[in-house]
């Protein structure tokens, strides 16, 4: 019997003289026929040498080419209680697991000590290039080591390398064998079907996943055990505000249409729902949304009904009451860090040429966005308007003020918009502001993006939510 | 190729069946209308072509077709990018941030504080404090289609977009000159998918095309190289694929069917993908390694019916013998050692094997660097091989095949 031998290729393993080892490994291989052996996919290179080791099967292992570390941190701090218990449950854990911290709640310092105990060459994914650079800044100031960046025009790998989702679903199958430890930050984002590959692809035995928000709708949350393990830690939200979150408050600031603006929100309402009625769409329905586009897609009479669903939606996210509401907040808060969300760049933009403002959208290039940043956190600017983009990840720790001007049914949305303003500081007593058209359909998104025990509400099933969450 | 949202099919049974256009006397109106649309349009802004757009989509009978052949119309077309207003916002914001710290009675008397500031009107400061957005960029050129070339492109753009949703593709191609099949052969390699190929009895080939983790599960990962891979197809005389396709918007799953009779065209010139390093490599090699000259290479057919296509061919001016050349790079790994066992055996005489350092630079790749097969017929090259580095290894290669 000719020894096993295991390598890595293209996102994969090959597993040559495994033919006899079926009964062992057959759950975990299929044989392929062009390459004339079996193959695996990387996920599973932990798990295939555990069951080796188990069997005392000799093996050959020419997949790993991570390396063993010597890191040290520049000036450690002790963990608090609720970091100390994730982080000795995810060691207990073979060191894989998902950890549950809400936003502001020191994630990113837990992860640290897991890189510290690891000990292993690591890769760290985010979402986004601001997060990619957050993390690489932040690695590198307690490492004191150069920190890898791969993502947003750089392509540099080092033993510790930050990318983005995107960048490693490409480059995975080059270098999954790279890393000993895998770390998913904003992990909800991976189980999608694309993204997943970035964690598919890797030998990585170690793995770590950090978001505040993992529930998925299309139930991908249960494949994060798959890539990730096993939820190892959770803490809420409640249990941290005063102590370890600063205090903060929520205030839904409900405003009246002007008269015309009403009038048109009813007439533009009443039109697409005639419609939608009398093309037997029911929106209650979990494919209604893609019927009525459909539908409005057939005739005339659809176009225009798609105009008129517009046009209301428009007016209820952007009525020149909210605007007057909006200057009314700022007005109390002047001088304050605020970040006024909205669902749209086009009502962003509205709100930014209206009040003179500056905004931060995808459209905003990266010298420009890195700058506004900059001096949103220096304090030069102290009022960001955004659309999404800083919804996740983004530390901010002195912003203080939130004002949704408009937003999805979502509730992680909504919790991680809150988040970002719960950063503790002395005295702080952060802020957030929801802006709700009243006698519009608003009134019933607001109701369901606060099911969550953060905003006084039992919390919604994610089975309940609807379709604003799904990635 | 065509976006989801656009794309449009119907279902018979479990197969799948691209709504394809025709050139029909209607269809043939509202090419031409978009055609001219998009020339009239030279010189307006994106926001503009998009407002006046979509009044012309919404006359038409089918909108999600108008969409889909704006989208091809709009994808070959170039924009020129607005001058940024990064100098005026920084102005403006630091003057609306000193502002705001004693604000004013409401946001427009704010906004005309800001303007006066600057010198402008408040209606002028609006307008231009985020004009550099991609909405402001300015249509420049547009490609010069026919209905006839637009309809072709959005029938191969219509069936890449449903492959996107396909894990695997069957092809037969059969009738095709060596150096086509060759051609098609070798743009797989490039695309990273990996085949099954088999020589027919009667002269043609099947190929079941795929990725490397396809063996594992279902997933259509490797959808979009198909897609990509399709327009090599579209250039044969006769061809058949099939697939299983996920459909999109989770509308089940079907089989599509495609070959020369769906009347696919690959309207791009230059047919087979070949990195433009590649191509200069070859058309300069006869003159750097004479009495070499370069050939389109013939592909060998193995006892087991297995094909090898090399990627250069070599023949010698004074004794006619013929030298291939196979190249092997970092995602090659597995077939580098399968084909250096080939030729250990005696099946390959006449084969030299290139090796990429990135390659050679893998455990696995050390080992095989010794492989007495690759020590006795293989080079190591960067990306792509020189001529000098090919020219070193034939005039030390050992008993060459002849003809």
């Amino acid at each position: 019997m000719s020894a096993l031998r295991i390598s890595f290729a293209d996102g994969t393993l090959l597993l040559e003289g495994a033919d006899a080892h079926e009964a062992l490994l057959g759950s975990l291989m299929a044989r392929d026929v062009r390459v004339g052996c079996h193959r695996a996919k990387a996920l599973h290179y932990a798990e295939i040498l555990r069951r080796l080791h188990a069997a005392k099967l000799p093996y050959e292992d020419l997949a790993r080419r991570y390396e063993v570390l010597t890191l040290d941190e520049r000036h450690p701090r002790p963990l608090r209680p609720y970091q100390s218990q994730a982080l000795a449950s995810w060691l207990a854990a073979r060191k894989r697991g998902v950890i549950v911290l809400p936003t502001g709640a020191g994630k990113s310092y837990v992860a640290l000590r897991a890189i510290l105990a690891c000990a292993r060459t690591t890769l760290i994914l985010a979402p986004t290039i601001d997060l990619v650079q957050q993390w690489v800044a932040d690695l590198g100031a307690r490492l004191m080591i150069p920190i890898g960046q791969y993502g947003g025009g750089e392509k540099r790998l080092e033993t510790i390398t930050v990318a983005t989702y995107d960048s490693a679903t490409m480059f995975m199958p080059f270098y999954g064998d790279r890393f000993g430890f895998l770390i998913c930050d904003e992990c909800h984002h991976l189980p999608a079907p694309v993204t997943a590959l970035a964690a598919e692809c890797a030998v990585a035995p170690f793995r770590l996943g950090l978001t505040a928000t993992p529930e998925r709708l299309d139930q991908g949350h249960d494949k994060l055990s798959e890539l990730l393990g096993a939820e190892i830690h959770r803490s809420h939200i409640h249990e941290l505000e005063g102590n370890f979150l600063s205090n903060y408050q929520v205030e839904v600031i409900e405003v009246s249409l002007d008269s015309d603006e009403q009038e048109s929100y009813q007439k533009n309402r009443k039109e697409y729902l005639a419609f939608a009625r009398k093309s037997g769409v029911d929106f209650g329905a979990p494919s209604g949304w893609m019927n009525f586009i459909a539908a409005a897609s057939r005739d005339p009479a659809g176009r225009q009904a798609m105009r008129a669903y517009r046009e209301q939606r428009r007016l209820a996210r952007s009525s020149r009451a909210k605007l007057r509401a909006l200057w009314g907040v700022l007005c109390e808060h002047p001088g304050e860090r605020s970040i006024i969300f909205t669902d749209d760049n086009e009502t962003a933009y509205t709100i930014g040429r209206s009040l003179v403002l500056p905004v931060l959208t995808h459209h905003t290039k990266p010298a420009e966005r890195g700058a506004m940043l900059a001096a949103f956190r220096s304090g030069v600017v102290p009022v960001l308007v955004t659309s999404r983009i800083l919804n996740e990840g983004i530390d901010v720790p002195e912003a203080a003020v939130g004002v949704v001007v408009s937003g999805s049914g979502s509730v992680r949305e909504h919790v991680q918009r809150l988040g970002r303003l719960l950063r503790p500081a002395a005295g702080k007593m952060a802020m957030l502001y929801e802006m709700v058209s009243s006698g519009t359909a608003e009134a019933y998104t607001s109701e369901r993006r606060q099911r969550h025990a953060a905003f006084g509400h039992e919390e919604m099933s994610w089975e309940e939510q609807g379709a604003d969450d799904a990635d | 190729m065509l976006t989801r949202d656009l794309l449009r099919w119907r279902v018979s049974g479990e197969q799948v069946l691209p709504t394809l256009l025709r050139m029909t006397p209607g269809q043939i109106t509202l090419c031409q209308q978009l055609i001219d649309f998009y020339q009239q349009m030279i010189g307006s802004r994106r926001r503009e072509v998009a407002e006046q757009l979509v009044l012309l989509q919404h006359q038409t009978r089918s909108l999600v077709v108008a969409r889909g052949l704006s989208h091809i119309l709009d994808s070959a077309a170039t924009y020129r990018e607005p001058g940024d207003s990064v100098a005026l916002r920084s102005q403006a914001f630091a003057v609306s941030t000193r502002l705001l710290a004693r604000p004013l009675a409401d946001g427009d008397a704010h906004g005309a504080a800001v303007a006066a500031e600057l010198g402008l009107d408040l209606a002028t400061l609006r307008e231009r404090l985020y004009s550099d957005l991609p909405d402001a960029a300015v249509l420049e050129a547009c490609e010069r289609f026919t209905p006839r070339t637009l309809i072709e492109h959005y029938n191969l753009g219509l069936c890449q977009g449903l492959l996107l949703g396909a894990s695997e593709l069957q092809v037969t191609i059969t009738g095709a000159e060596t150096a086509v099949r060759r051609r098609i052969l070798r743009a797989l390699r490039w695309r990273r998918l990996l085949a099954e190929i088999r020589q027919e009895p009667e002269g043609g080939l099947t190929l079941s095309i795929s990725g490397p983790a396809s063996v594992l599960d279902g997933a259509s990962r490797y959808g979009l190289q198909l897609a990509l891979f399709l327009p090599e197809l579209a250039t044969l005389p006769r061809w058949q694929a099939r697939c299983a396709i996920e459909l999109p918007r989770r509308q089940g799953r079907g089989t599509m069917e495609l070959g020369d009779a769906t009347g696919l065209v690959r309207a791009v010139a230059n047919p087979g993908y070949v990195p433009p390093e590649f191509a200069q490599l070859t058309a300069g090699l006869s003159e750097r390694l004479a009495p070499w000259t370069c050939e389109d290479p013939a592909l060998i057919s193995l006892r087991s019916g297995e094909v090898v296509v090399p990627d250069l061919q070599l023949r010698h001016g004074g004794d006619g013998r013929i030298q291939a050349v196979e190249l092997f790079h970092r995602w090659h790994v597995h077939a580098l050692e399968r084909r250096l066992g080939q030729v250990a055996e005696g099946q390959l005489p006449g084969l030299l094997i290139g090796m990429d350092r990135a390659l050679a630079k893998s455990p696995r790749g050390k080992e095989l660097a010794l492989h007495p097969a690759f020590v006795s017929h293989g080079f190591l090259f960067s990306e792509i091989p020189t001529a000098r580095a090919l020219g070193e290894r034939l005039r030390t290669m050992p008993g060459s095949q002849a003809r």
